[in-house]
């Protein structure tokens, strides 16, 4: 491996291949613990260039350490720093000797692990977002080569790998200063990056105006001398390989690669005949083939009306829109492959309970039908944790739902507003129903004012109550063992929630998030859809933040 | 038209005979108050249409020869003769108080409004013609009008304008007026018995006509005594009047309805240039005037020349409020022209010393603005312009020293080559700080190639050449 790295390192900063690179801007995101004195390598970036800034000022660029509020003990600092090429590769060569990455002799940092990645071409963003891009350094033209040291135990981001909360605060706090979006990335923490962007070349793969085929612009840097280039493209339609050209470039220039290749996404490639490497390419691409451009007129007469006491004016719209272009009819096929790629779509969506349309009529089973659903959800995805946020959640709804998770130990999660009577046995239904039916009937108003009272300590009494007899609920339902649940109920501490939320925690991605639409106890027996959340992060953060909130002994209603 | 209308008159007055509209006098005569029907609800009162076409079409007859620039047929002539001679008989025997004066005066308005299709008639008419009873109804009229807005069942939206437009006219609150004009003007339709009399009072009795303008205390009475005069009419009662509002209406109602591909006469120039000079002596009324009418100079292109002029003149706070009242936008569009031409021809008239504080006060605001990327959101993707560079062209020429200017020159190649280093969130960001970068410089960099002409960049220079440098081109997206 040791050879590997320098060799890999040499390559791809050889002179006049990628770029001519003799500097390194070194970007060193660093954590400060208070245990200790050396500082922790949470991310480092390595970005080769030609020449450097005299105006990029080094040293910290946060002039005061970054905190955060949930982690006390840590305080952030950014680095930056300029080294030579020959710096950098004596950087390599100690971390050979030392297996320890020091950017300056003697001066280390804590690490986990580390080892050499493969080797990765990033290209720049297109039509989706490439995640290595988030942190890489202005990688917009023909991409990057990127080397890595990863960081294979992480042992010192615990704190960050338990609590993703904690990574985006700082990926946040990170981007005040430089875009650099760590979190995206957790499995890049600790790791350093080495990122070669190709500056010997810029190219641009576009569709020609004239004929609508698919072409390419090669423009050498003009301090190069043009070398054989190998273009490739290839579209992809309905995931099959549509068209696919190539072609030798010996000069920079346009160069047609295919004829019109019709509808579909497209990747290019130049490869790099002399040095065998890749000096561009693209990710998936789609081209605009129609433009439909709707003109709505406003009309100057405002609806006014009352809403609460307060008058509103809304400005109207007037609904008949005029579509005053449309570029390129679309072939009566492709229409046809358009209607079956949607049907094929939602019944993907059906499939993996991504969405779920539960309509009339509603049979007998449809509620068993629902909840065979969630327990699918729980079986696919609730491996690392399942919660479950509804604030009608009963002990029943509990049970039918997160008891049948396979998972072992998985981090079980239950809140509710206990809205709703637990389903107990009948006695304990009883004495719920008699604490609530209790009303006043004095007249006197001494006697009334000491009911009051009493009513209000008695509020405090029936919750206790409800807490305990759900918890029996539970119990009693749940009856035989628990065998390696990991589970805890708690009762919501705001009241004020209608959420219901099926949530999977994931360790190094985003998390996934379900609207159920509707409570646990009301699923399929009336109108409601069950649907993938876009976003999951923002649902999983509210839950997180709520269910923290309701840590107090009060609140825990139930634990394994 | 002179020469028609001296030959009319002359004719008339030898002619043997005048001819009477009886017909229409008649008809005139079975209404309750005769002036109402004129050129009005003719709908109820058909019988004076039809008369007036039959007795005085001769006169819409001779004005389609005139346009047509045929020869007007001898009987045409004397008969056109009779009428004048017959008018020009009821004028100078005028008396108030007689008791078919009304009917006399409508068919007096009805004959006028007629011949003024075709010119300024009433400047034809001799002074020791006109009786002094028929001066002061002309006066009378005039003091008279009152305007009454009534907006019951208009929809809301119209409602809230008046509403806006009324208080913005009692407030002085030109800047207002100017923005909704377009939307109210046209409500104006005056009778032609306003018309005539201003006209009448215009080239017989200026001082009059000035005093009863001024006397007026809304806008709509004003427009319903102006609204028909002549440009070059309005520009002069403009240049005389005292009267602060009508004033505005009087410039903004010529300037709105002024072709836009035509330019004023020296005479409407000169006129014009008074009255920004009366009106520059004010800050309020001066700030009002620049926000009403120099917003979007396109709007006034009439305007720019004889302003440029005046601001030659102007201090300090008028320099200010003339810079600042211009909306500023990131394009080279039409304002941006029209600007230039006002500053082009402040820059000819204007001191050295007057010359520096307006390219000062415009570089202060050219700085502020900064492209208005730090007040908004916006992403620059192409070279940003603004509408007020011609004064910072003469901020980099004729305040900055040489060596100032060749510093910042120098600094342009710097800049370019740090912005590589910069961070970046987005492509989209890279290109806005090229951009952004470019547009600051450039107007520096076509100041050196400009300096005799200053002629207005449209145009910008980057550090390559787009067309043989693509490996900048394609980096940049130029």
């Amino acid at each position: 491996m040791n050879t590997i790295l320098v060799q890999e390192f040499d390559n791809l900063s050889k002179n006049e291949v990628l770029g001519n690179y003799d500097q390194f801007e070194v970007v060193e995101v660093i954590g400060f613990q208070n245990k200790s004195s050396t500082p922790t390598n949470i991310f480092t970036l390595l970005v080769a260039t030609e020449g450097k800034s005299v105006d990029l000022p080094v040293g910290f660029v946060n002039e005061k350490r970054i905190k955060l509020v949930n982690l006390p003990t840590w305080t952030f600092g950014i680095h930056r720093r300029w080294l030579t090429l020959k710096q950098v590769r004596g950087c390599l060569e100690r971390f050979n000797k030392t297996l320890k990455w020091e950017v300056e002799s003697g001066k280390s940092v804590l690490q986990g692990q580390l080892s050499l990645g493969a080797v990765q071409f990033s290209p720049a963003n297109s039509t989706g977002n490439i995640p290595l891009n988030r942190v890489l350094k202005n990688n917009f033209w023909s991409g990057s080569h990127v080397l890595e040291l990863v960081d294979t135990t992480k042992s010192e981001l615990g704190d960050f790998l338990r609590s993703p909360k904690n990574l985006l605060q700082l990926s946040e706090e990170i981007q005040k200063f430089i875009p650099l979006e760590i979190a995206a990335l957790s499995d890049r923490l600790g790791n350093v990056v080495f990122q070669f962007p190709v500056e010997s070349l810029r190219c641009k793969f576009f569709k020609s105006r004239e004929n609508n085929s698919l072409s390419v612009e090669v423009a050498w840097h003009p301090h190069l001398t043009d070398r054989r280039l190998i273009a490739q493209m290839e579209v992809v339609d309905d995931q099959a390989i549509a068209s696919f050209g190539t072609i030798e470039i010996s000069q920079s220039g346009i160069h047609q690669i295919m004829p019109d290749p019709g509808y579909g996404s497209f990747r290019g490639t130049l490869w790099d005949v002399e040095n065998n490497i890749l000096l561009a390419a693209t990710d998936h691409m789609s081209l605009i083939r129609e433009t439909h451009l709707s003109l709505g007129i406003t009309s100057p007469e405002p609806r006014i009306f009352k809403y609460k006491g307060d008058e509103h004016r809304i400005k109207i719209q007037a609904n008949d829109h005029l579509s005053v272009l449309e570029c390129e009819d679309q072939p009566k096929s492709h229409k046809q492959t358009w209607a079956r790629l949607y049907s094929e779509e939602k019944k993907a969506l059906e499939d993996r309970r991504e969405l779920i349309q539960y309509k009339a009529p509603f049979s007998t089973t449809a509620h068993d039908d629902a909840l065979q659903d969630i327990r699918w959800l729980l079986q696919k995805h609730g491996q690392y944790g399942a919660w479950l946020w509804d604030p009608y959640l009963s002990a029943d709804d509990i049970i039918g739902t997160l008891f049948f998770s396979p998972y072992g130990h998985s981090d079980m999660r239950a809140l509710t507003g206990l809205n709703k009577v637990p389903q107990g046995s009948k006695k304990s239904r009883n004495a719920i129903r008699r604490i609530r039916s209790q009303k006043p009937n004095y007249k006197n108003p001494v006697r009334r004012k000491k009911l009051n009272l009493m009513r209000s300590r008695r509020t405090t009494a029936t919750e206790t109550n409800l807490i305990t007899l759900f918890a029996q609920a539970l119990e009693t339902s749940a009856g035989g063992s628990c065998t390696a649940m990991k589970l805890q109920v708690r009762k919501s501490a705001s009241k004020n929630f209608h959420d219901r939320f099926l949530i999977f925690p994931q360790p190094t991605e985003e998390p996934l998030v379900w609207s159920l639409g509707t409570s646990v106890n009301s699923m399929g027996k009336s109108h409601h859809i069950l649907q993938m959340v876009q976003n999951g992060r923002l649902v999983f953060d509210a839950f997180e933040t709520l269910w923290d909130a309701s840590s107090a002994p009060k609140h825990l209603i139930w634990s394994s | 038209m002179t020469a028609f209308f001296k030959s009319a008159f002359k004719k008339a007055f030898q002619s043997p005979r005048s001819i009477a509209p009886d017909e229409l006098i008649n008809a005139l005569s079975k209404t309750e108050d005769p002036i109402t029907y004129l050129q009005g609800d003719w709908a109820n009162f058909p019988e004076i249409r039809d008369a007036s076409q039959k007795e005085l079409g001769h006169i819409d007859i001779c004005r389609v020869h005139l346009l047509q620039g045929s020869d007007l047929p001898p009987e045409l002539g004397t008969q056109l003769a009779g009428t004048i001679s017959w008018l020009l008989k009821q004028i100078e025997a005028f008396e108030s108080h007689q008791d078919n004066s009304r009917m006399i005066l409508a068919a007096i308005f009805e004959v006028c409004a007629r011949l003024s299709q075709i010119s300024a008639f009433w400047t034809y008419v001799p002074r020791d013609k006109i009786s002094p009873d028929f001066y002061q109804v002309m006066h009378d009229v005039l003091v008279r009008i009152a305007h009454s807005n009534s907006d019951a069942g208009a929809p809301v939206w119209e409602r809230e304008l008046m509403r806006s437009v009324n208080e913005a006219d009692s407030n002085e609150r030109w800047s207002v007026l100017s923005k909704h004009w377009h939307a109210f003007e046209h409500v104006v339709r005056p009778h032609c018995l306003f018309s005539e009399t201003s006209r009448f009072l215009y080239a017989q009795d200026l001082n009059r006509l000035i005093q009863a303008v001024d006397g007026m205390t809304t806008m709509w009475d004003i427009l319903h005594a102006v609204q028909h005069l002549t440009a070059k009419e309005k520009l002069h009662l403009a240049s005389l009047s005292k009267n602060a509002r009508a004033r505005f209406l009087l410039v903004q109602d010529t300037l709105f309805h002024f072709p836009k591909s035509e330019e004023l006469n020296d005479q409407q120039s000169e006129y014009l240039g008074k009255t920004l000079t009366k009106v520059m002596a004010c800050n309020q009324e001066w700030d009002e005037w620049m926000g009403a009418l120099n917003e979007y100079p396109v709007r006034v292109p009439q305007l720019q020349e004889t302003l440029g002029r005046v601001l030659a003149n102007g201090e300090y706070a008028q320099l200010c409020s003339y810079i600042n009242a211009i909306s500023l936008y990131p394009h080279h569009n039409d304002c941006r022209l029209q600007v230039t031409e006002c500053l082009r021809a402040f820059r000819n008239n204007a001191s050295l010393e007057k010359r520096q504080e307006l390219w000062r006060i415009a570089h202060d605001r050219w700085e502020r603005w900064d492209f208005g990327i730090s007040t908004g959101s916006l992403i620059l993707t192409q070279v940003a312009w603004s509408q007020i560079d011609f004064a910072v062209m003469g901020y980099f020429l004729e305040v900055l020293e040489q060596s100032e200017l060749e510093k910042l020159r120098s600094e342009f190649h710097k800049v370019f080559y740090n912005m590589q280093f910069e961070w970046y969130a987005k492509e989209v960001d890279f290109l806005h700080t090229y951009y952004y970068k470019i547009s600051r410089f450039a107007l520096i960099s076509e100041t050196s190639a400009s300096v005799h002409e200053w002629s207005l960049p449209t145009s910008y220079r980057v550090p390559f050449n787009p067309k043989l440098d693509r490996y900048s081109s394609l980096t940049f997206s130029a």
